[in-house]
Order: C-alpha cells, then sequence, then structure tokens
C-alpha cells in the first residue's frame, strides 16, 4: 500500500528524530507548529476530505494505515493532537468557512461519543493536550459543536494520567446542533477504526522491539529469548494482535457494526501488549527512558474515547442476546 | 454476529504479505445448512450419546450418515469434480463451527467424513483404494504419528520401518491413537535406516499388528495403543519418498490447527453464550466481552482458513488460532460451568461434555505449549514462514 510507505517515510523523516520531545507536556507549541508544517506539506492533511475540497481524500483503510504507522512514535499518540490538526468531521464538511479555517490554521476539532443526550449532563469529556473546537455526538440526538472558550466557560481542565485533559460539560453550553444523520454515525466508525489501528502501531512498535532485546539480553547466562516464561509472552502479544487485525478487517467492510468492536478489542490487545514489553523490558520498561509506559499511560485513555469500553460490552452484549434469543426461538 | 464478511479489504498479516481475501457467499450457506440440520436432526440425538465414548448405535450413525448424504452436507472442502462442494477451508471451518452446536461434533470422522488432505496427494493407486472411499464414507483413517517417547518432540520417534524385498517391516509402539476402532487404515510415521521418518498407509488389521490397548480419556475420545511387530507394508503404500514424511505432512497439520478444533472451540461457545441468553447467566457487559473475543477469534480463524486456502504456508497463523480458540472455549465453558453451578455439574446443559471433550485440544495435535513455541520461535528468528523440513 502505497500510503502505508508514505507514511512510514513520514514517522521515520519527521517523528523519529524529533522522538525526544515526548518527555514534554504538551509539546512545545514552536515544535508542534513545525510539525504540523511538515505534516501538511507532506499531504498528510484533512485525510478523509474529498481532494476536490482540499483534502487528502484518503480511503478509510488508508487512513487508518497512516494512523497505525504515526503511532509507532509515541509523538503521533491521540492525545498529543498533532493527528487532529487538519481534519473535519463528516457533519462539519458542508460548513465550508470551518472547512477553510481548519485546513489553514491546522485546527483540532474533538469528536466525543456522547452515551447520553447533551441536556442530560454532566459529561466528563477527554480531551487531548490541544485542540480548538469539540463536536459532541449522540446517535440519536445529533451533534453539538463547541468552541473552546465556550466550552471551557466557568471550569478547569483536570490534568489525566496522560498528556490529556477532563472537562466536565454540564449541559448547557452553547453551540451550533446538528440532527442525527447517518454521516455522524459513520464518522464515529471512522474514527473508531483509527484508533484501533493507531494502537495497533503502538502495540506492533512494542512487540517487535522487544525481540532484540530478548535475544541480547543476558541473565543467568543466557538470553531472555531462551527462556519459555519469556518465548510465551511474545507469542500471546503475536496472536492477539493477529485476531485484532483480522477483526480491523471485518470493521472496514462494515464500520457502523464493525467500529466499536475492533477498537474495543484492538484497544485491549494493545494496551496487554504494551505491558508484556514493559515487563521484558525489566527496570528499563518501566521508567521513562523507554517509551513504553508512556504509550501504556497514553492508550489507557482510548478504553474510554469514542465509545467507553464498557459502554461498547454493554452494547454488544444486548445485541448479542437479543440475537441468541432469537436463534433460539424457532 | 454470523454472517461473516465476504471481503477482508485491508490487512497484511503479520509478516507483512498482503492479505485480500474473499470468502464465497456459499460459505455461509454452508453454515447455515448445516446449522439447521444439527439443530433439527442431531441435538434431538444427544441423550444417546453414551458419557465416556463419541459413538451412536451402529444403526443410529448409519441413519445420521444417510440423512447428511441426502441433505448434501458432506465433503465441504472435497474438489468439485470428486464430488464435494469444493469449498475448500473455510467451507469446512463453516459447516464445523455450525456442527459444534452438538456435542455430537466428536462424530464428525464417522458422519461427515473429509479425508486428510494429504491423501488428495497419494498416488493414482493410494487415492483408488483410500482417498476415494473414505469420500464416500466407506473406509476410515487413523493417524499414528505419537509414540510413548516421542510426542510432542514427533521428530525424534523410533518406530522403525526396515526394507525387506518388495516393502518394509514395521516394528514399534504408537500411542493416543484416536478413532483406531472405527478405522481399516491408518497413516503411519516410521523410521527408515539412514533415510529419515517415512510415511506409510497400513490396513487394520495386518499381521502383527496388534491393538494393545483402548484407553478411554476425560471426554468421549477413545485412544489405543498399538503394538507393531514387523508389519509387512508393501511399497506401493509408501506415501512419498523416503524420509519425506514431515516435509509431506506438515501443510495438512497446520491446515488441520485451523479447520479441525477452532471451528469447534468457536461453535461450542456459541453455543454456551446461546444457553446462557436463555438462562439470563450474565450481565450485557459480560455478554459483550465474550461476544468480542469470539468475534475476535471468528475473523482469524476465518482469514486463517482462506490463507491457507490460497496454498499459503500458514504455520504461524495456524498456530495463533488454534491457541487463541482453545483458550478461549476453554474458558467460556469453565465460565459458564460456574453461572450453572451444581446443575452446570450435571448433564442437563451439556456444558460439561463439551468441556470434557475440548480440553483435549489443548494436547491432542499439538499442545498449546507448542503452539506457544511456534509462535514465538517465528517471531524471534525473524521469519515468516518455517523451514523446509522443520517439525511441529
Ligand atoms: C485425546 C487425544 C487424541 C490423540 N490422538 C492422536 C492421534 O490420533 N494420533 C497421534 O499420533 N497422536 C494422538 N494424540 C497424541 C498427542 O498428539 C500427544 O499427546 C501430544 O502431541 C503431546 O505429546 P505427549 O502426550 O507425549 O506429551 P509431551 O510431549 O511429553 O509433553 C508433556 C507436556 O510438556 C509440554 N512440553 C513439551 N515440550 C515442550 C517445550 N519444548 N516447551 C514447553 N513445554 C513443552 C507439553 O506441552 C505438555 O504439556 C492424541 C492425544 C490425545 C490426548
Amino acid at each position: 500500500m502505497e500510503i502505508r510507505q508514505a507514511a512510514q517515510e513520514w514517522v521515520r523523516r519527521i517523528l523519529a528524530p524529533r522522538e525526544d520531545l515526548r518527555w514534554e507536556h504538551p509539546l512545545p507549541e514552536a515544535a508542534a507548529k513545525e510539525i504540523l508544517a511538515l505534516k501538511k506539506e507532506s499531504g498528510f492533511w484533512a485525510l478523509s476530505l474529498p481532494e476536490g475540497e482540499g483534502g487528502a481524500g484518503l480511503s478509510l483503510e488508508e487512513e487508518a494505515a497512516f494512523w497505525e504507522e504515526a503511532h509507532t512514535s509515541p509523538l503521533g499518540l491521540y492525545g498529543r493532537s498533532l493527528l487532529l490538526a487538519g481534519e473535519v468531521p463528516f457533519p462539519l464538511q458542508k460548513d465550508l468557512s470551518f472547512v477553510r479555517e481548519t485546513l489553514k490554521e491546522g485546527r483540532r476539532t474533538v469528536t466525543w461519543l456522547l452515551s447520553r443526550p447533551f441536556q442530560e449532563g454532566p459529561h466528563p469529556v477527554l480531551v487531548p493536550s490541544r485542540w480548538d473546537w469539540l463536536f459532541l455526538w449522540h446517535p440519536a440526538e445529533g451533534g453539538v459543536l463547541l468552541s473552546k472558550e465556550g466550552a471551557l466557560l466557568g471550569k478547569k481542565l483536570e490534568p489525566t494520567m496522560g498528556s490529556s485533559f477532563l472537562l466536565e460539560l454540564r449541559g448547557d453550553e452553547q453551540g451550533d446542533t446538528f440532527p442525527p444523520r447517518e454521516e455522524g454515525d459513520l464518522w464515529v466508525a471512522r474514527q473508531q477504526i483509527l484508533l484501533a489501528a493507531g494502537a495497533l502501531g503502538a502495540a506492533r512498535r512494542s512487540l517487535l522491539e522487544s525481540l532484540p532485546y530478548t535475544q541480547t539480553r543476558q541473565t543467568f547466562k543466557a538470553p531472555l529469548s531462551q527462556r519459555q516464561a519469556i518465548q510465551w509472552l511474545l507469542a500471546a502479544s503475536a496472536k492477539e494482535m493477529e485476531t485484532a487485525r483480522a477483526l480491523l478487517g471485518q470493521a472496514f467492510r462494515d464500520p457502523l457494526s464493525y467500529g466499536s468492536l475492533a477498537k474495543a478489542w484492538a484497544v485491549d490487545v494493545a494496551l496487554r501488549a504494551v505491558d508484556r514489553t514493559i515487563q521484558i523490558f525489566g527496570g528499563s520498561g518501566y521508567t521513562k527512558e523507554l517509551p513504553y509506559e508512556e504509550y501504556w499511560r497514553e492508550l489507557r485513555l482510548y478504553r474510554h474515547l469514542l465509545g467507553d469500553h464498557q459502554e461498547v460490552l454493554k452494547a454488544l452484549g444486548q445485541k448479542e442476546k437479543a440475537s441468541l434469543l432469537k436463534e433460539a426461538k424457532p | 454476529m454470523w454472517p461473516l464478511g465476504l471481503y477482508w479489504p485491508y490487512q497484511k498479516n503479520s509478516w507483512g504479505e498482503e492479505v485480500s481475501l474473499r470468502l464465497s457467499p456459499d460459505v455461509e450457506r454452508a453454515y447455515e445448512q448445516m446449522k439447521a440440520f444439527v439443530e433439527t436432526y442431531l441435538q434431538p440425538l444427544e441423550d444417546q450419546l453414551p458419557p465416556f465414548a463419541q459413538k451412536l448405535a451402529p444403526e443410529k450413525a448409519r441413519d445420521v450418515r444417510r440423512a447428511l448424504e441426502a441433505e448434501g452436507l458432506v465433503g465441504w472442502a472435497v474438489p468439485k469434480d470428486l464430488g464435494g462442494h469444493g469449498l475448500g477451508i473455510p467451507g469446512l471451518c463453516a459447516a464445523r463451527e455450525a456442527l459444534a452446536h452438538t456435542t455430537l461434533w466428536s462424530l464428525s470422522p464417522v458422519l461427515g467424513s473429509e479425508p486428510p488432505i494429504l491423501l488428495y496427494q497419494a498416488s493414482p493407486a493410494q487415492k483408488e483404494a483410500f482417498l476415494l472411499p473414505t469420500l464416500k464414507g466407506e473406509r476410515h483413517g487413523a493417524f499414528a504419528l505419537t509414540e510413548p517417547e516421542a510426542g510432542s518432540d514427533a521428530g525424534s520417534l523410533s518406530m522403525e520401518a526396515l526394507p525387506v524385498e518388495g516393502g518394509y517391516l514395521l516394528t514399534g509402539t504408537k500411542v493416543f491413537i484416536s478413532f483406531v476402532e472405527e478405522s481399516d487404515y491408518a497413516l503411519v510415521f516410521a523410521r527408515v535406516p539412514a533415510k529419515g521418518v517415512t510415511l506409510f498407509l497400513v490396513d487394520l488389521p495386518s499381521p502383527g499388528l496388534e491393538i494393545a490397548r483402548i484407553m478411554e480419556t476425560m471426554g468421549g475420545a477413545r485412544v489405543a495403543r498399538l503394538e507393531f511387530q514387523e508389519v509387512f507394508v508393501p511399497t506401493e503404500r509408501r506415501m512419498g519418498e523416503e524420509g519425506e514424511a514431515f516435509a509431506l505432512a506438515q501443510h495438512w497439520f497446520d491446515v488441520d490447527r485451523i479447520a479441525l478444533q477452532p471451528p469447534i472451540c468457536i461453535g461450542a461457545s456459541h453455543r454456551a453464550l446461546s444457553l446462557a441468553a436463555k438462562m439470563e447467566l450474565l450481565s450485557d457487559e459480560e455478554m459483550g466481552s465474550w461476544t468480542l473475543r469470539l468475534e475476535a477469534a471468528r475473523a482469524l480463524m476465518y482469514r486463517a482458513a482462506q490463507e491457507a486456502e490460497e496454498g499459503r504456508p500458514v504455520r504461524h497463523q495456524a498456530a495463533m488460532v488454534k491457541s487463541f480458540a482453545v483458550e478461549l472455549a476453554l474458558s467460556l465453558l469453565d465460565r459458564a460451568l460456574d453461572l450453572l453451578g451444581p446443575q452446570g455439574y450435571s448433564q442437563r446443559f451439556r456444558i460439561e461434555r463439551y468441556r470434557r471433550d475440548i480440553r483435549r485440544f489443548a494436547i491432542a495435535a499439538g499442545t498449546l505449549e507448542i503452539q506457544n513455541h511456534i509462535i514465538a520461535r517465528g517471531l524471534l528468528k525473524g521469519y515468516s514462514r518455517p523451514l523446509p523440513g522443520e517439525v511441529n
């Protein structure tokens, strides 16, 4: 896939040399600007917007490939906000001035899936380190677009274990509203798939980097790779990641049915894979010298983004129960 | 969450190979047809399955076989020109997933036999003598690899095949061999001195070959210990060349790891979840969590099945599919047993039967530890594909 190669190249050229920035939270403004300019220059900008409208017009699979590769650097994590800049949620793509501003200024619009109608607040929302707009979506009620000032009015952002922040919305904040439409649901499913792909990118790096380490690190006169306790960890990560990729394949075919599943599974698989890598690297795995502890803290956010895992599982369980009962009836 | 998808557009597999897969709608139909048969015909017979055997009374078994044939529900992976459905490995997986909705699934070699794919590589005369009758359900084959001192480490087996005029004399012991009572031939692995492990088609019974013991197990399976004392096997019954056994058989082992046990694990898990839904045993969230894992297993199995169908080496995928599916089924069945309490322990809901039968998958046809070993070794060596002739 050409986009995948281009994305790998982009990570190698732009993100990898700046990886030391991962110690800084949030990214210094100048560095963030520089990276975004380079991102734009490389054509990874407005990824889902059609080419005729100034976007890259990527297919969902291509965009997922970009997210997966971007996540092989901790700078590409959601909480860092770099991936959001320049992207326009589907329901907002008709608003030409919003699109224009987003493309030009590199605006960051955060999408958040509401589990209750907006008016029935409060809503605990997790936002990444930098953002400009908040687009809240409820499948039955539609969307609400809040500006940062509007959303923050009279409130404080609370720090989290990662680079993102907690914002408590009351449900009486004022913003533009959007009717419930499939395009909104599709946008959410698309973002879920991107998160799944991203999580697998982080998992892949963690797993692959642990391999040479196990082959060179000696304990009791033998490399770790010869210890089955360690091999088992590697095998568990590899096979779970493979199942997640297969499920992601389903999600591309049918995003609305499988997007949330693919995300829930891939993120959990990635969290476990990263955690095993931390264990394999021992003390150094636990320190910030290596990126894995950060991967874990940041990916933990993905369990709540765009479909809280508990909610996803509940909904899936309800649906499955209904289908199993129907199946059993005749 | 069935039906499964027809397209797998995105992914490369873990080793960077493009997987652009397409499952035919016929595969979904195979599942539906088989499921309907299982529900109407096989589930009502479940009470007739003895607790420690996997057989029905002979007349009953014949009836079932006839009904299956009459409805065209055999030979899913068998090529069309041999009278099968030609649905390949994915079709076999789908049919077996449906079959797993009855505890009678374990009769499958007798009921709806698919010959070992290895037999398609046999010589024309061997095909005539073994493959074709197996397809018709007239002959059944056992598979004899394991020895007392060579289980996981099958490559170290020691049964000797001594070359003599017109053939070989096989001497040694095989253990844990399934379906010996139902079979009239066996695929036997034996070592030709200085040449290596070689594959033979041996008639059951044969002079010098004794069924020394039939052992009952935790589940319905019964396994035999076979003693070979200078059993003569003519040269025409040798498959492939001397020393070629593992090279010939490895792809078959791999495909079986995808298509034999995992669909049973997935189907049985599905049935357990059905029961849990009916009896309201699980919270929505827990139901969702099991469903999610099941979907993941299914997605991987069908993808690997499709890869195998395209003739790719699938050693690692197969190891992943097997170990993921078996672990999932065992843990789900254990959970169901817990939730059902004393009733679950009884035979009423059949979960106990599934749990006892499926426990063998963690051991037979490559233990779970060996699957982990295969996956880790593949990763560590940085190659995606096994080296030729590598055992396991
Ligand atoms: C119900 C049933 C049916 C069977 N049917 C057949 C049949 O039809 N034909 C046939 O040929 N065989 C058959 N077998 C045999 C089966 O394939 C072997 O039992 C299996 O390969 C394991 O061999 P073993 O029992 O000798 O255990 P061992 O190889 O001695 O292993 C013992 C334990 O050590 C572990 N172990 C071994 N090596 C390693 C390692 N390198 N790293 C970590 N752990 C390791 C194993 O996982 C296992 O837990 C059947 C077995 C069962 C239970």
